[in-house]
Formats: C-alpha cells, structure tokens, sequence
C-alpha cells in the first residue's frame, strides 16, 4: 500500500494528469491476478482486458464506465480501498470455461450399436426380474436388485427396480437403466454393454466399466420364455473358478 | 527363547533354542546352505539344497532382460492380429521368467533355513536399499539385488554395502539413472539430446545415508547426479552405443567431465568417483545416526530408547561401520530390551510357518502350474496380501517399520485369513499346545485356548494373539 | 492402462471415514468428500496445459499434446481427461492452477507427508487436515481404527478398504472377532472390533484394487445414508521421471485412469454427486523443462482437479505467474502462486458447513489462508 502511494504522488508531480491516473490503476492491478502489463502510464490493450476482467469479476459499479476516458474516476475508486478488500477479490482470478460440446458427445457411457446382430424376434414381454449373487467361499446368497424389465424388439429394457447393498438401497435410482443397453440375441445370448465387467487376471479381479460384453449364458433348456419361473445362471467368468456366481431371475413374465 | 523370534523367525522343527550365546556367535561366523523345496503338498516334505540353475547369475540375467526387449520390439512390429501378439508376448515373458524362481525362494528361505539373524538382517536392508518394479526390466534384476548386493555383503563394511547396491543395475534402473547422462559428455555433445536425471543422486543422500538432517543442498544433489552420470545401462530405450555382452555398468562416454563438489568434497572424474562418493557419505557421522536409528526401530521396535540407538550409533563409529559388529551390537540391545516389536506380515507368517511345521508357497518345479486356483501358493501373490511385495512398483522409502503403519482391519482380517488357510491346507504338525509350550503366552491366551473347543479356531486364536504379534 | 506393464499389484488403496453414529452424530452432514492422492508428483501443466500462455511452447514443446481440448482462451485439458471435460460442461467441475502446499523441498516423502498433515512441515503432525476438519464438523463415528492414510487420522471411524483375496479362507466368524478382541487391548482391540461391525456393509462391496474398482466402491459406500462421508483413493505412479510422454506415455495413461476414477465415481454416487466434492492432492508438480531422459523432476506449483455437484460454475482459478525464464521458481518450476491449504479449507467449508476462520485456526492452525469458497462453489 505504501509504495502505491509513493508512486501515485512521485508521478504527479512529474507528468500530466491523465498518465499519473493510468499508471494508478495499472499499479494497483499489478497487485491482482489480472496482469495489466508494464506499469508506464500508457493505456494499452493489456491494460483494458485487465481491468474489464477486474471489474466483471469484482462486480463492483464505476461511475462513467470502465474505458480511458473516465480513468481520473477508476483511480478514485482504487485508491478509496485502502483497505486492500476490493483489491483481495482480485487476488485470484477465474477463467471462465466454456467448451464446445459437441466435441464431448461420443462419451455416453450407455451408447452400444445393435446393427449388425441377429437379435431375438419372439414376443415382447414384461417380467420381475432378481438378480442374485452366491458367494462360493460363504455359503449365503443375497439378493441385489430387483424391479420390471421388459423385452421390446429384442432389448432388455429396465424399468423401475432397487439395487441393494447388503439392507441398504443404493441413492441411483435409474442405475440399471442408465448403464445397461443390452439386448438378447436369437440364440439366446445376451449382447451390449453392461455397468461393470470382472475382468480376471492371474493378480485378482478388476473392475472395468463400462463394458461390451457378450454374455454366454442362455434360458434352460432351449430358448423360450416360460410362464412360470425361468432362471438364468451367469457362468464363471474366471478361468479359475473364481469366488461367486451370479443368477438373474425372471419371473411372472406376460406377453406384452 | 525370544532370541529366535526377535532376530529370527521361531521356532521351526529343526531349531535349537536351548543356547541364545552360541546360537547367535554361529549366526554371525557360520554359513548355512540353502534349502528349499520343489513342490507344495501336504504329504511331502522333501527339503532339497537349492538347485543352482534356478539362481541364474547377473551377467545371464541381463542377457535374458535384454533379448526380451529385443524379442518384444519384434513381436510389436510384427505383422500378426493383437491376440496373436499378446499371445506371443506371454510366451516370451514366459521363456525369460527368472522372477518366479527368486520370488519361491525368497519366501521359501525365512521358512526353511537355519541362518535366521542373517535372513532378517538382509529384509532390513533389502528394504533400506529399496528397489522396486517400474519397468519390466527389474522383473530380472530384483532376485540378483536380493542375493549379490543384499545377503551376500554383510559381513564387511556398510561403505561396500551401500557402494554395491548403488551401482548394482536393479537400483539403476529403479531410480531411473540409467537415463541419467552427462550435459557436457562426449554421448550429448553429438546428439543433444540427452540430459541429467537427479533421481537416484537425491535419495542416495535422502534415503540411504546421511538423510535430510544432513542439510545437503540442491547443488550438492546436482553435482552427485553428475558424478552418477553414465552409469547403467538402458534396456527400454535403444542408444547408439552397443550394449556389450557382459554387463558393464558404467559407460564413459555418457558421464559428466571435470570436478564435482557434494558436501564440501571434491570428485575428480572417472569412475572411481562413486565409491569415493559413497564413502565419503558412509563415513559422515549423519549416516550413522540415521541408521542405527532405523535398525533399532525394525528390530527393538517403536519404543526404542535413546541409549539403545546410542549403542548401535557407537558400535558403528568405534567400528567404522563394521556391519558384523553393527549387528551384533542390534543382536545385544534388542536381546536386552524390554520393548515388544510388532512383527511385519512377513515376518509373522514366516514365524507362523515355521513354529507350526507347515508348508506355503509353491515350489520351484511348480512353475508350469502358476495359475492355478491356488493362488496363495503364488509367492507373489502371498506378497500382495501381505502388503509387502518387494517385486512391486513401489515408493523408495521402503515398508514402514512402525506398528502403526501395520494395524489396520485388512490387516489384520488378512491375517485371520491367512491362519486360516495354513490350518486347512497347510498341514501344520505341531499340535496347537506343543506351540503353546514352545511360545509360552500370557495367561490370557491361554485360558481363551483352553475354553475353546474348535481345532482351527484354536490355531487362529494362537496365530492371532497378541502374543504372537508381536515380541 | 495397460496391465501388462504394471505386473504387480497397482499399489492403489481406498479409506472410508466418517461413519454416522446413531444418535451420536449431533447434526446430519450431507456433503461428501473425496480426496485422490496422486502420488509422485503430478505434472499440471501436462494435464493442464496454458496454451494462452506463449512461453509454454518455448518452454515445453515435446511435453504438450497436440490435441489438448481448449476450455478457455488460456487453458486447454489433456485429451485423456475427456469424462473431466464433460463435468466442465455441465457446470460439476473446476480446476486450480499453480497450486503447491507451502513446502519446496521436493522430497517424496517429505511432500506427500505435508500434503496430508497439512501444514508446511513434514512430519510435524499425527493427524491430517481432513480427519481434523471431520472433528470439527462432528462427524463421529464407530470404533477408532488407526489406519495408514495420514491425511484422516485425527477423526474417528475410519476405515480401510482393500479386499483380501485369499482363496480357501472365508469371513472371520463375529464370534471369533470376539473373542480376539477380548485377547488384545487398545487400539489393536477396537480393529477387530471394527471387522466385525463392518462386515456385513463391505462384504457387498465388489473385491476390486484397481482405482477405477475402488471409485466403484467408494461412490457406493459413500451413496448410502448412513455410509461414510470421506474417501481417500490413492493412486500411484506419477513420478515420470523419464519418458513421461505427451499425447501417449505414463503421465497420458494415469491421467486417463484420474479421469476414469472420478468418472466412476460420479456414477456409482447417483444422487449424492449433489452433494459431493472430489478433489486430487498431489505433493508437488513438475519441472516446466523437460529433462535429460524426456521426463520431468520435482517441481513446485500444479493443478488440483475439482469435480462434483457441489460445484456452481466451471472455472479455472488461478493466479497466473507466468512460464518465462524470470517466472519461475528457483529458474526451473511453475511457481506456486495460490496456497493449496486454500483449496482444502474451501472445500470441506462447502461440505461440512464450516466456517472458514475457525477452519484455518483449527484444521490449518493459520491465520493467512485465503478463503475462496465463493470462487469455486459459489
């Protein structure tokens, strides 16, 4: 603070006014993050961007306007803070971001391209579904999620469902539904992408989302939807063996 | 009786722990073979000299590490799909395996062999002069730094230690000084495109000898980097010059001309230059200190008194850093002490083999079979959930020698797991009490063994007392 | 990332604090936080890289990617951090440029101490300013548990996560855990306490080590009502010392695992990304040059990556020094112009409800910490 005032006074007795007032605002915006460049009394292009990003992110008011023309006014209002909090607002400053989107659009985790498969023809159908995993080294089962899925042309459709934890729902309520594009195959398969894959290495079991997966297991026996209870078993993915096994249930299923 | 646990690794069927005095004097002077077995089977319990053709030496190391990354430049160029070439270079990793053979052996010794102080002097120090696996070419070079530049030289001086470990290749490539090439060498002034690499120049004083205490400056660590200049050789990054068909560590034609000035020392160029820097740092009073406090950390343990670490810090400088007299000295203070010692994983489940006469970890002939489902015979594995893998890509300063480092619930519920497996698959011969004999707890654990009735609980409790955590 | 080339474990690990006490816990904190520790010293002007600022390519030409994504006139984002990119544009993230601790003595060890102890001296401290700012937001919890992460010691219930994977041994019995509790004492007691309470909630979760595996099971645990409330993954590997790499490379690869991971941890949150700040830490940057083996030294100032619903707009904050000769620090690092401590504070101010001078005196102990709560969560 006191070397500004030492420049404000040394250069206003030496030259004109409006070069002392442009010098007064590039030294006090020398001390924020908005760089106005070499503090020489001239108004350039480096010294206008600065104090527009100064001004529109402090958010403060200057009577007549930000330009050259009114720099005896800004002057004024700098040198009032002498408490240095206007000039502490400054201290940092903020990059807006504002990116071109369409660049970012080949990220949906959910987008799998079905052409190309022979998918399933039948009927369309609504069923519950259940999804169980059994845990081969405990001897329990538990029960992880379980809600309506519908088959439309061929694709798994999740409807409403809960996906638990232990006794504990999980917050997303559109989980499946958001990371699961998946459809069944005329033979039976199940092809797309699924929220997570176990992908087994010789080191242990990694996560790897999201992931295209083409899924060998198939209804028993044959292909149909039966109109009672059908269970589908989700065979080891390990080479090993591996610790669990999962099982999708689909139950009450009615032609649609 | 806590001589073998507190320097050692227990009580295993063929120790003797009747006399601490002699038992120690024989650690010290003695050589003990090297044992180990070929198969990992509840019945067998065939013990073997270890066959020498599974501890290849440096120079065949270096040439297995080298025509790998000939034979997968190869593969990459090759005109064959992505799986044939993963394929390819699975066989190839195959074919040039050493680091299985030194990872069996590795946890094998500390289970089977009698030379326990030296065992667990030479983790100490493998884990002092840390190493780990940031390329592919350590897979090789880690079981060599183990045998040639850890357990083969403690019985001189810290100064040749710590000079053989500097120079040895697994520490080159580790701390990447094998890019590390002069400004002003003869390599750079034709090409340009070479520089100093300060890795292995700042944790030399950092970690391994005088420590931060010492106040070295940035300059000091630069000129060190300058004197380190040339040595090593690249596996991953094909230079001009040929690489010879022995290993050569040091390559005069990369390292850095004129003086060098560390620590108010003067280093005239030349290869010589780094074991004259690394003496200058063994002799400095600084390393002394910060030794011999990490070696009463790791062996009396956290509460280890300032006369203790003085002790060790005396025997050093009377010494000159003798280590067979460091190490007695530790053997003394930490044989005298009333501080209990919170036992690494490693340490304790060796302590747990050995005392229960079981058997884990695969065998040497057992390579062929290393995918199996049993996976905690896979010695790396074993390493994994213990947390103490030293094949692993890890920070230079080593495993904590704190307890607090080590008391956590996947600790402790791996080692829950671990005395698990050992009782169901382990086939341990000592019954429960003729450990309890041997051990002798506290009363507590042994009212808690005496009111529980389930063999493998029974085996658990004692595998997890706090008696046999700690010692 | 190739799997291949980091045969060993990746060295990756997951702490959750901040378990909820039935009626203990005096208010319901919502927030979330999740911490990243990129050990080794991430490169922030690789991962962010000031194309405005014309000295860069002086500076760094083979060290910068061709195809950075531009997020402003000034700065630009690695291409790997492409799920980041897309947080940008929904107003969830936020970057902060030329950030450091306080601490320049460009020790691994030394630095990752402070970046968790929260001071500028190493080694000063047995808590860490995240268990600190838990304290004093009253996020009580189940039995202490003294864990490896420095950075949460200080509160109470903490938990490690890292699934054991060692087949033909199976859940400890609670009985069992029981009567081990009762044969130790201490600290070494409540563990075995804290496994058997525990069990049933981290037995659901997937055996994954991996840090995309472990966001996974994080944004779960950290999901549910009564889960905890802070996460610290720790990710390792980003001390590229040589051939780091511009487009492809080490340093690309474990930007796209940062990216993956806070991705993951979006989703796995669902609705509590609302209320959620992720943040990485990292004990320095790295040299602006590169060096004799196409890598970088330790450095000074870096990038924090912040994501999450707690954020209101994006921006890069900064303080911008400069990347000319004269600019930086000590001649070869960007200078850290913006004190880390100051990212910290914000954030658990912005989750935990807490005031700011009594953060800086009491998680801190400092008087001069900026407050910039505003400038990120608005």
């Amino acid at each position: 603070m006191i070397r500004f005032l030492f420049i404000l006074i040394s250069f206003v007795t030496f030259g004109g006014q409006a070069q002392a007032d442009v010098r007064c605002i590039q030294a006090y915006l020398a001390e924020t993050a908005f760089d106005p460049g070499p503090v020489d009394g001239l108004w350039g292009a480096k010294t206008a961007a600065a104090l527009e990003g100064f001004i529109a992110q402090t958010g403060i008011e200057i009577e007549g306007g930000e330009d050259r023309s009114n720099s005896d006014q800004i002057c004024a209002v700098f040198s009032a803070d002498t408490d240095g909090n206007l000039q502490a607002l400054g201290k940092y400053r903020s990059y807006p971001v504002a990116i071109d989107t369409d660049l970012l659009a080949e990220i949906d985790p959910t987008y799998f391209d079905f052409s190309g498969f022979d998918l399933y023809q039948g009927p369309d159908y609504a069923c519950r579904f259940a999804t169980y995993t059994t845990w081969v080294t405990r001897s329990d089962t538990y029960r992880s999620a379980s809600g309506v899925v519908e088959i439309i042309d061929g694709r798994l459709v999740f409807g409403r469902h809960t996906y638990t934890i232990g006794d504990n729902p999980i917050a997303n309520e559109s989980y499946l539904q958001d990371l699961s594009n998946l459809a069944i195959l005329a033979t039976g398969q199940i092809v797309g992408r699924t929220p997570y894959f176990w992908d087994y290495t010789h080191q242990g079991r990694v996560a790897r989302r999201p992931h295209d997966v083409v899924l060998s297991f198939r209804y028993e026996p044959g292909f149909r939807f039966p109109d009672g209870r059908s269970i589908l078993r989700i065979p080891e993915l390990s080479p090993d063996g591996g610790e669990f096994h999962g099982t999708v249930e689909l139950s009450g299923c009615r032609e649609l | 009786m806590r001589h073998l646990r507190k320097l050692g690794f227990g009580f295993g069927a063929s120790d003797d722990w009747s006399d601490p005095e002699s038992w120690l004097e024989s650690q010290l002077t003695n050589t003990f073979p090297q044992l180990g077995y070929a198969e990992v089977s509840a019945m067998e319990r065939n013990v073997v000299a270890w066959p020498s053709e599974y501890s290849p030496d440096l120079n065949e190391r270096v040439r297995r590490a080298i025509s790998l990354v000939e034979e997968r430049q190869n593969v990459a160029q090759s005109d064959a799909s992505a799986s044939e070439k993963e394929r390819q270079e699975r066989a190839l990793f195959d074919k040039y395996e050493t680091r299985w053979y030194d990872q069996v052996r590795f946890l094998q010794a500390p289970m089977l062999e009698s030379n326990h102080f030296r065992l667990r002097l030479s983790h100490f120090w493998l884990n002092h002069f840390t190493v780990g696996l940031n390329t592919i070419a350590n897979l090789y070079l880690i079981g060599s730094f183990v045998k040639d530049a850890i357990y083969d030289k403690l019985d001189g001086s810290f100064a040749d230690l710590f000079y053989g470990a500097s120079s040895h290749p697994a520490m080159l490539t580790y701390l990447d000084n094998i890019y590390n090439v002069g400004e002003n060498s003869e390599f750079n002034r034709s090409c340009g495109c070479a520089g100093l690499n300060d890795n292995l120049a700042r944790e030399l004083m950092e970690l391994h000898s005088v420590s931060p205490s010492r106040r070295y400056t940035e300059d000091d660590i630069r000129d060190a980097a300058k004197i380190l200049a040339g040595w090593g050789s690249s596996y991953e990054r094909v230079l001009p010059e040929p690489i010879s068909d022995h290993f050569q560590p040091y390559y005069r034609t990369r390292a850095e001309p004129g003086e060098k000035t560390v620590l108010g020392r003067t280093f005239e160029p030349g290869p010589g230059a780094l074991r004259d820097l690394t003496d200058h740092l063994a002799a400095d009073p600084m390393t002394a200190d910060f030794l011999s406090r990490k070696l009463a950390l790791h062996f009396v343990g956290d509460a280890a008194t300032e006369d203790e670490i003085k002790e060790i810090r005396t025997a050093w400088l009377d010494s000159e850093g003798d280590l067979p007299t460091v190490h007695r000295a530790v053997a003394n203070v930490s044989l005298n002490s009333e501080s209990s010692k919170f036992l690494w994983p490693m340490t304790w489940l060796s302590q747990l083999v050995r005392i229960s006469d079981s058997r884990l970890c695969a065998g040497f002939a057992q390579f062929e079979q290393r995918f199996f489902t049993d996976a905690t015979r896979m010695p790396g594995d074993i390493m994994d959930e213990l947390g103490m893998n030293f094949w692993s890509s890890r920070q230079p300063d080593g495993f904590s020698d704190r307890k607090v480092d080590w008391v956590s619930s996947e600790h402790f519920e791996r080692r829950v797991r671990f005395a698990q497996i050992l009782f169901r698959f382990g086939n341990p011969r000592r019954s429960v009490d003729d450990m309890v004999d041997i051990l002798q707890p506290s009363e507590t654990t042994k009212a808690t063994l005496t009111s529980t009735t389930s063999r493998e609980e029974r085996f658990v409790l004692l595998a997890c007392s706090k008696d046999f955590f700690e010692v | 990332m190739k799997r291949r080339e980091f045969l060993a474990a990746s060295g990756a690990t997951l702490a959750l604090a901040g378990y909820p006490v039935h009626g203990f816990t005096q208010s319901s904190v919502d927030g979330r936080v999740v911490v990243i520790i990129l050990e080794g010293g991430m490169d922030g002007l690789t991962a962010v890289p000031p194309v405005g600022d014309p000295d860069l390519f002086r500076q760094r030409r083979n060290l910068t990617a061709s195809n950075a994504l531009e997020i402003n006139p000034f700065f630009a984002i690695h291409p790997s951090l492409k799920h980041f990119g897309a947080m940008l544009s929904r107003n969830e993230a936020a970057i902060v440029h030329a950030t450091a601790m306080p601490y320049t003595r460009r020790s691994h060890f030394e630095g990752q101490n402070v970046v968790e102890n929260g001071t500028p001296e190493p080694f000063s401290q047995a808590t860490g300013w995240l268990g600190r700012a838990m304290d004093l937001a009253g996020i009580a919890g189940r039995a202490m548990a003294l864990d490896t992460p420095l950075i949460i010691r200080g509160a109470t219930g903490i938990d490690n996560f890292y699934p054991a994977s060692i087949v033909g041994s199976s859940t400890p019995e609670a009985s069992l855990l029981a009567t081990l509790e009762n044969m130790h004492q201490g600290e070494d007691a409540e563990i075995f306490a804290t496994i058997r309470n525990n069990a049933p909630q981290v037995a659901e979760l997937p055996r994954v080590r991996d840090p995309e595996g472990l966001a996974l099971a994080a944004g779960r645990a950290l999901s549910l009502s009564d889960g905890p409330r802070v996460a610290v993954i720790r990710i390792p590997e980003f001390d590229t010392h040589a051939n780091q790499g511009a487009d492809a490379g080490p340093h690309a690869r474990l930007l796209e695992v940062v990216d993956q991971t806070i991705e993951t941890l979006r989703i796995e949150l669902g609705n509590t990304w609302q209320d959620t700040i992720v943040l990485t830490a990292t004990e320095f940057g790295r040299t602006v040059r590169v060096n004799g083996s196409d890598g970088t030294d330790h450095g000074f100032g870096s990038v924090s990556l912040l994501a999450g619903g707690l954020i209101n707009t994006a921006t890069v904050l900064a303080r911008w020094p400069g990347l000319a000769q004269r600019d930086l620090f000590e001649s070869r690092d960007l200078m850290a112009t913006l004190d880390f401590r100051a990212v910290c504070a914000a954030c658990v101010e912005a989750a935990f409800g807490l005031d700011h001078d009594e953060v800086a005196e009491k998680v801190f102990f400092a008087r001069d910490i900026d407050p910039i709560r505003a400038l990120l969560f608005g």
